[in-house]
């Protein structure tokens, strides 16, 4: 089962067409497309009138009408002939109109991403009655136009893109967040994240605001979903064993040292936020690499991504899992994202119920998913970790 | 002891808080191996006067230099590079992390490795982590988790960690407090053992005379941010200034009953 685009040369709009416009552009296409959707394919077969250039205004201006007027009525001829020869149109529209304009930028931004597997150019001969053309420049122009067909220029690829304005942006706001601790830290982030998402709404231009950015969609040798799922895997696989990696290192000893005692870091030569800078940087590249991946999953990125709520799914994955563990947020983002597709097939108030859920998992298991996993498995093995003693031996201080 | 060369040099040290003057022109020497109490009742500038030494305050005006090179207006993990080596009143440790683990950290910063992301690092300076430990008896709990430490021990576990950068001087902020009897006094002959076979100064507060008497070369006595005696414990012992503002009615009367004694 493929998906098929299929239309054939546009008619002018001046004047009813002869034979061989039917015969030489039209039918075939019609026969392609019937045959196609025989064989199960889906498929798409559009038309139109053309209704722009000059022969569109100079046939206008002698039949004494606005350019408006006669291409409505022309429009009108010209429908009615395919419907009459019973081509199997699934739309017929107009060049003029405003979808269309629309739809052009549009298709022309996927046809360039989705790697479709079949494009059918249809061509007519109208250039014959132009009198300096010869069958060598003819020929020249169609190779020239099925080789730019074939390199379609490739878009600036989100995968470099992504990690890299995720890894400059956590600099920028890492900066600043360093300065705080705690509550205050957690807090600017989030204004960042405003700051962001605000920006992305309203500079139309770029982000298309509301409508957000489309047909953003993986290279051709990425685009089918196999190897898009594959890809997105091994990568996910590859910035874990990483982090890991990190975390286990002497750098990773140090910022578990700055999370755990500000005073003792600063006091055995730790510059803190140096450390929780370097630490702010990676984990902005990694979301840089999340984000494009999430870019060509969904073929669209729209402002919302930036929104704290998508932070806070984040943070509620990383309670769920379990903190101060690297398993615990990839196990707490399966159960998340798996409970909240389940409940939502399973009941109206599936967020309710999700809520619930997590505020029951933070509260009875503070140490998440991972964390009692953990402790069952110690106390599996008669070693469970004995309970602080901390205070067992303070006296009261004089 | 007065050849050894001079570790730690303050000069005319001062602070104000608005109108209050916290520290007020302090000054005094302390040489390498030699162990200096910092006393004076609450409020007398003690916690100011050792926030300026370690660099998390700063003074409005005189000089600290350590062997010879200014720390005025370093910060701490400036001055920890210059070889100084701290204990906090309440401890301030890793509790997420083993013991081993917590004497590590030091090390990997000492070792200039902190933006290392890619050795292993429990395999980052064992040998050296687990040779303080044992320094300070604590070798049989390089793998327990910090957190699970009873507090004496955690008491121990700074004195491992303050000695990571092979500091030339110590800063103790009230080394013993929170601590059962007998575990102060093994705190402090332990500290006193290493201070004299490293030649490392030692600065402590403390508000336990019988810790500052048993274990101190020399006393500073601070009253009002002013420092009004300093010498060695029978020197300050029997100061009258000292009795009357600080010491109280029974080491006035201890005194008296050794002088008497002796005479």
């Amino acid at each position: 089962m493929g998906r098929h685009l299929i239309t054939s040369a546009l008619p002018y709009i001046n004047g009813v067409k002869h034979l061989g416009n039917l015969v030489g552009s039209m039918l075939p296409a019609d026969v392609y497309a019937r045959h196609m959707r025989l064989r199960g394919h889906e498929v798409l077969f559009i038309c139109a009138t053309d209704e722009h250039g000059t022969p569109a205004e100079l046939a206008a201006a002698a039949a004494g009408l606005s350019v408006a007027d006669y291409c409505a009525e022309q429009h009108e001829i010209q429908a009615d002939l395919a419907r009459r020869f019973g081509l199997s149109f699934d739309h017929f529209g107009r060049s003029s109109s405003a979808q269309n304009a629309e739809l052009t930028r549009h298709f022309a931004e996927q046809l360039r991403h989705r790697a479709p597997d079949l494009v059918v150019l249809a061509y007519g001969t109208n250039e014959a009655v132009e009198p300096t053309l010869s069958d060598a420049a003819y020929e020249r122009g169609l190779v020239d136009l099925l080789g730019r067909v074939a390199r379609a220029t490739p878009s600036a690829s989100c995968l470099l893109l992504g990690p890299l304005l995720g890894c400059l942006g956590a600099a920028v706001f890492g900066f600043f967040a360093v300065q705080l601790t705690g509550v205050y830290f957690a807090m600017l982030t989030l204004a960042f994240a405003q700051i962001v998402w605000s920006i992305a709404f309203q500079w139309v231009e770029v982000t298309g605001g509301d409508n957000g950015i489309l047909g953003v969609w993986p290279e051709k040798w990425a685009a089918s979903p196999a190897r898009f799922y594959w890809l997105s895997l091994g990568l996910a696989a590859l910035v874990v064993a990483g982090l890991r990696v990190m975390v286990f290192s002497p750098f990773g000893y140090a910022l578990r040292a700055t999370r755990d005692s500000l005073l003792r870091s600063e006091a055995v030569g730790i510059n803190a936020k140096r450390i929780q800078w370097t630490a702010f940087v990676v984990a902005g590249t990694v979301a840089g690499i999340a984000g494009a991946l999430f870019a060509y999953l969904k073929g669209s990125v729209f402002p919302d991504t930036l929104g704290i709520s998508l932070s806070v799914d984040a943070l509620v994955m990383v309670l769920l899992g379990g903190i101060e563990t690297v398993m615990g947020p990839l196990v707490g983002a399966m159960v998340y994202k798996a409970l909240n597709i389940w409940l939502i097939s399973q009941t109206d108030l599936s967020k309710l119920v999700l809520g619930g859920f997590i505020v029951l998992i933070v509260v009875a298991f503070p140490k998440g998913i991972v964390g009692v996993l953990e402790t069952l498995r110690h106390r599996h093995h008669g070693a469970a970790p004995k309970p602080a003693i901390l205070t067992s031996s303070i006296e009261s201080a004089e | 002891m007065s050849t050894s060369p001079v570790l730690l040099s303050v000069e005319g040290l001062s602070k104000s808080y608005g109108g209050i003057h916290a520290v007020r022109d302090v000054s005094f020497e302390l040489r390498a191996g030699e162990i200096l109490a910092l006393i004076g009742p609450n409020g007398a500038g003690k916690s100011t006067c050792f926030d300026m030494l370690n660099g998390q305050n700063v003074a409005d005006s005189g000089r600290i230099r350590l062997l010879g090179a200014e720390t005025t207006g370093k910060k701490p993990r400036e001055i920890w590079r210059m070889g100084v080596g701290r204990t906090f009143q309440i401890t301030a440790t890793f509790a997420t992390m083993t013991v081993r683990e917590n004497v590590q950290v030091p090390l990997i910063s000492y070792n200039g490795r902190l933006f290392d992301a890619w050795s292993s690092a429990p395999k980052v300076a064992v040998a050296e982590a687990e040779r303080l430990l044992e320094l300070v008896g604590m070798g049989a709990y390089a793998e327990r988790p910090c957190g699970e430490l009873a507090y004496g021990d955690l008491k121990r576990l700074e004195l491992a960690v303050a000695l990571a950068n092979q500091p030339k001087l110590l800063l103790m902020d009230e080394p013993t407090a929170g601590m059962a009897p007998r575990e102060r006094i093994e705190l402090m002959r332990l500290t006193a053992t290493i201070a004299r076979e490293q030649s490392i100064g030692v600065l402590f507060t403390e508000h336990d005379m019988d810790v500052v008497f048993e274990h101190a070369d020399r006393i500073l006595v601070l009253n009002r941010g002013t420092l009004i005696a300093q010498g060695s414990p029978r020197e300050v012992r029997a100061n009258r200034e000292v009795q009357a503002v600080y010491l109280g009615e029974g080491l006035v009367y201890d005194a008296r009953h050794q002088e008497g004694a002796s005479a």
